[in-house]
């Protein structure tokens, strides 16, 4: 391998040729061979000489253009091991005598190549040309390390693109200043396979196709109707499809079944977003290409989707629907060269609005096979129609679709966004397709992939900054529509509540402390970016007794942080006590809003409150394993349902009476957590794989008289909050107090009793007062000890 | 470098110019459509009456017949008109392209020839013959023509 770089090279020289040769200097030739041909008319006419030196110019400059539109336009590299019989021309030829590094990566940054992979991952010209003047990145360095991707990545040439990689390569932390970007080396070199893609798609399609000519339709039918109720699939696009293996697989079964003598129909089967159509465009595409070694009765056939919606407003009527329909059927047989697609084909297999069900005319044509047809079809409508109607299922040769893998998804969004590109007149970072895969997949349920990914790129594009989109974008579009919470924290007065939250939360909840800060320090290591992104925010069992604030405490959270009691998700699970209890658990939303998963699904940033969770069914805290362990569920309809971005909150009152006796016997609750659960295990309670999936198991201790005193405090504020309306504010003298925790004081009952006394002093004497006209806007009611007295003593 | 670029023009150079003279013939092949029309050149066309009568009397049969063999007509024609036309078009084509391929060696001498032929100052004559046209006899009087009194 010859690292040196030879300046008088052959290939060298004819590159530094095809350099000058730039577009303009090409049209200007053209312009002067013509300009050249009237002079040359001119001085034959004159009878002058010189004709004959306009002719040799004319002459000399056709030379160079053929030699340039047949050689040296596509240099083809030597592959002798050598930097000037590798590098890429455009590259070769912009390289002074001896260039240095900084020759080296300008040279590098004029190719597209170059360009692509330094503005795609979001470098910037200056950072990499810093990088090119390292001590690493000498010119021999960097030869060396290009040849050596070159062959690493199998590519034609040494590009702009394999030179951008072999400069970064040679930086010694390389990948530390590509985690700066969100980026490894793989990523990198996945760029060079997509510039490399673009190219060979742009060869795709400037090689004329043969599409079969002017007469191609002679022999063909006319369809005057079906053109009317029916779209012609474009044949013109080049799409990824056919390039994706599932794809070609499923591409190849099509034209081996719709070209055979049996029946000739086919159903794609798979869910929203998997590609059923793109299967279908790829297919109108080949089949349209004489190129393709396609069977002659399917050559130059034309794919036409039938819109169901036109169909049915055109013909309301049943009968005249099908009337209609049978007539489309005939037209397209006798035309020969139609290949019919129902695309939603359930449309036409069910009696609903914008639907009819034509099964009755549809089974016999499809049982005959003549009239080649394909149907795309989801797989649940498609199970729902064959338990209707089993012989439509036996006549169908189905061929499923299945969701797109990540290298899959990649490829079709690096082809959709240059279509998002034009539209929307912005630019996405690689950066963005990546974080895009992956929010997609945890937060759209209703398209698999890639449409999932693809949707999501899409509606980042309005969240473009300066018309870039980074995966910034993405998260906020995630953010914006499904109201959670991705990006890490990072304005001034989020990062100042997450920091308080100890203290926000007990303004307004008294006591147990161990557990306001474990639910705390849980948000904060989500919000910072700390935790575990595959498991719930956090997941908590609360434990003691009644009344002591375990859901207080969750609403509180979602008063402080989730912007709302609103925002939490509740579930009693002493509703959950049977055996058939787990699937209204699990249920669709359109089935049952009010369903475990359809909740989530909804708000996927939230507190999850299972109250009572020692009442629900074993089955139903089966379930609920893999929620605490891995945070996904899957719903009725198979979907993933993901709790990534929740706090899970259990309660119960399982072992109180052992932590009473503990309390009672001198034990420090805090420390006697694992008594408390052995005991809950000895005793059949819980199971050990259940407990053991919760991040805490936090004790609540029963409240002393000290925190009710306080919380009587808070009952008051929420008293005189209800009473601000009216300008009437309550006071509540020391005295008082201290009597209403004495009446409200039960160690077996937590503050439920206090707050019942203190309805039933405070609230129904105020209540009294206002009713008698004792009492007007702007006053104060003073509760003192007597009337505590007098009204207990009642 | 002049070496090389002989070297590539009359063989990799030839080469690759007649295969896009090749692909070019291909293409025309292509637009007028001629493997498709010689395997239909009697088929329907359009498939105007092409379909098969079911259960029909012996006249509709019959006009059947009638009404697809004029439907058969029809397309040979049309068909025939494309198919010579586009034969004529690719043969033009072809000869072009030989020609082109003739050129092609000639071409890089082409200059120094020219040169030559400036400096010698050499140009080519070309006898332009007008052919006379006879007219009918006038009779001129006074330098003005009078049609004779019998051809009025």
């Amino acid at each position: 391998m010859n690292q040196d770089f030879n300046y008088n090279h052959l290939r060298a020289k004819k590159s530094r040729i095809t350099v000058v040769m730039t577009p303009m200097v090409r049209k200007m030739m053209n312009l002067g061979r013509f300009l050249l041909a009237i002079l040359t008319i001119y001085l034959l006419l004159v009878g002058s000489s010189l004709m004959w030196a306009c002719l040799a110019a004319i002459s000399a400059l056709t030379i160079l253009l053929w030699w340039w539109k047949l050689e040296l336009h596509r240099l083809a590299p030597l592959n002798d091991g050598t930097v000037e019989g590798n590098l890429a021309s455009n590259i070769l030829g912009r390289l002074p005598r001896n260039p240095n590094s900084v020759d080296i990566a300008e040279a590098a940054l004029k190719a597209s190549g170059g360009m692509f992979i330094v503005s795609r991952f979001g470098f910037g010209q200056e950072v990499f040309k810093n990088l090119a003047e390292i001590p690493q990145n000498s010119p021999k360095d960097i030869w060396r390390s290009a040849l050596e991707m070159q062959r690493k990545l199998n590519t034609k040439t040494i590009s702009g693109s394999v030179l951008v990689l072999a400069i970064i390569r040679n930086f010694p932390a390389h990948e530390k200043f590509l985690a700066h970007f969100n980026l490894d080396f793989r990523d990198l070199t996945e760029g060079v396979v997509w510039h490399d893609h673009i190219f060979s798609l742009i060869d795709k399609i400037s090689q004329p196709k043969q599409t079969g000519g002017i007469a191609r339709d002679w022999s063909f039918g006319w369809t005057p109707t079906l053109n009317q109720f029916g779209r012609q699939v474009n044949t013109n696009s080049i799409r990824v499809a056919s390039e994706l293996p599932q794809y070609r697989e499923i591409i190849a079964k099509m034209i081996d079944k719709l070209s055979s003598n049996g029946q000739k129909n086919i159903a794609l089967i798979g869910a929203d977003g998997v590609g059923k159509t793109t299967v279908v465009e790829s297919f109108a595409s080949q089949i349209m290409d004489g190129r393709n070694n396609i069977p002659s009765e399917l050559r130059y056939n034309q794919v036409v989707i039938l819109d169901a919606s036109a169909l049915i407003s055109a013909a309301p009527g049943r009968g005249e629907l099908e009337q209609l329909v049978n007539y489309i059927f005939v037209e397209a047989y006798s035309a020969k060269n139609i290949v019919l697609c129902l695309d939603n084909a359930h449309l036409f297999f069910e009696d609903a609005i914008g639907s009819a069900d034509l099964s009755n005319l549809l089974l016999p044509i499809l049982e005959a096979g003549r009239l080649k047809m394909i149907l795309a079809i989801d797989q649940q409508a498609f199970l729902q129609i064959s338990a209707r109607n089993s012989s439509l299922a036996n006549t169908l040769n189905t061929l499923q679709v299945v969701p797109a893998n990540f290298e899959e998804t990649l490829s079709v969004m690096q082809d959709e966004i240059t279509i998002l590109e034009q539209k929307y007149n912005v630019f996405y970072f690689y950066q963005a397709l990546k974080t895009a895969y992956e929010l997609s997949s945890r937060y759209i349920f209703n398209l698999e992939m890639p449409g999932r990914a693809v949707k999501l790129l899409e509606m980042s594009a309005a969240f473009a900054d300066n018309g870039l989109v980074s995966s910034a974008s993405v998260e906020q579009a995630i953010e914006k529509s499904m109201n959670v919470k991705i990006s890490t924290a990072h304005q001034e007065d989020e990062k100042s509540k997450l920091l308080n939250l100890e203290s926000l939360i007990h303004r307004r909840m008294i006591g147990q402390a161990p557990a306001v800060s474990a639910v705390a320090n849980a948000l904060r290591r989500a919000r910072a970016g700390v935790r575990n992104r595959d498991r719930p925010i956090g997941t908590f069992l609360f434990l003691g007794p009644t009344g002591v604030g375990k859901t207080e405490l969750a609403r509180t959270l979602a008063d402080v942080y989730f912007e709302g009691e609103d925002n939490m998700i509740r579930l009693d699970l002493n509703e959950y006590v049977g055996l058939n209890d787990v699937e209204r658990l699990i249920a669709d939303g359109a089935d049952n809003p009010t369903s475990l998963t359809a909740q989530v699904m909804k708000k996927p940033f939230s507190v999850i409150l299972l109250d009572e969770i020692e009442k629900a069914h074993p089955n139903v805290l089966t379930a609920l394993l893999q929620v605490l362990d891995e945070g996904i569920l899957r719903d009725t309809k198979n979907r993933e349902v993901s709790f990534r971005d929740s706090i899970i909150i259990a309660t119960s009152n399982a072992g109180s009476e052992r932590i009473r006796e503990l309390i009672n016997r001198g034990y420090d609750i805090e420390k006697s957590e694992q008594i408390i659960v052995d005991d809950l295990i000895s005793s059949n309670q819980f199971r050990p794989e259940f407990l053991n999936r919760f991040d805490e198991v936090t004790i609540f201790t029963p409240l002393k008289k000290s925190e009710l005193l306080q919380i009587v405090d808070l009952i008051i504020l929420g008293v005189n909050k209800t009473l601000a309306n009216q300008k009437v504010v309550v006071k509540i003298t020391d005295e008082a107090k201290m009597l209403l925790t004495e009446a409200g004081y039960d160690p077996r009952l937590g503050a439920r009793p206090m707050r019942r006394v203190v309805q039933r002093v405070v609230e129904n004497t105020v209540a009294r007062k206002m009713l008698a006209g004792e009492v007007a806007a702007g006053s104060e009611i003073l509760i003192t000890a007597e009337t505590i007295q007098s009204t207990i003593g009642r | 470098m002049l070496m090389a670029f002989i070297s590539w023009w009359y063989s990799k150079g030839w080469l690759a110019r007649a295969v896009t003279i090749l692909d070019s013939l291909e293409k025309s092949i292509d637009y007028f459509s001629l493997p498709l029309l010689i395997k239909t050149w009697f088929a329907p066309f359009r498939q105007i009456d092409a379909g098969r009568l079911v259960n029909g009397s012996i006249e509709q049969r019959f006009r059947k017949l009638v009404d697809r063999t004029f439907s058969r007509i029809i397309g040979a024609i049309l068909r025939t008109v494309v198919m010579l036309a586009g034969v004529f078009y690719i043969a033009l084509r072809a000869l072009l392209g030989l020609l082109m391929l003739v050129f092609w060696a000639a071409l890089p001498i082409l200059p120094i020839v020219f040169v030559i032929l400036t400096f010698s100052g050499w140009m080519p004559h070309f006898n332009l013959k007008i052919p006379e046209i006879k007219i009918p006899e006038i009779i001129k009087m006074n330098n003005k023509t009078q049609i004779p009194r019998g051809q009025r």
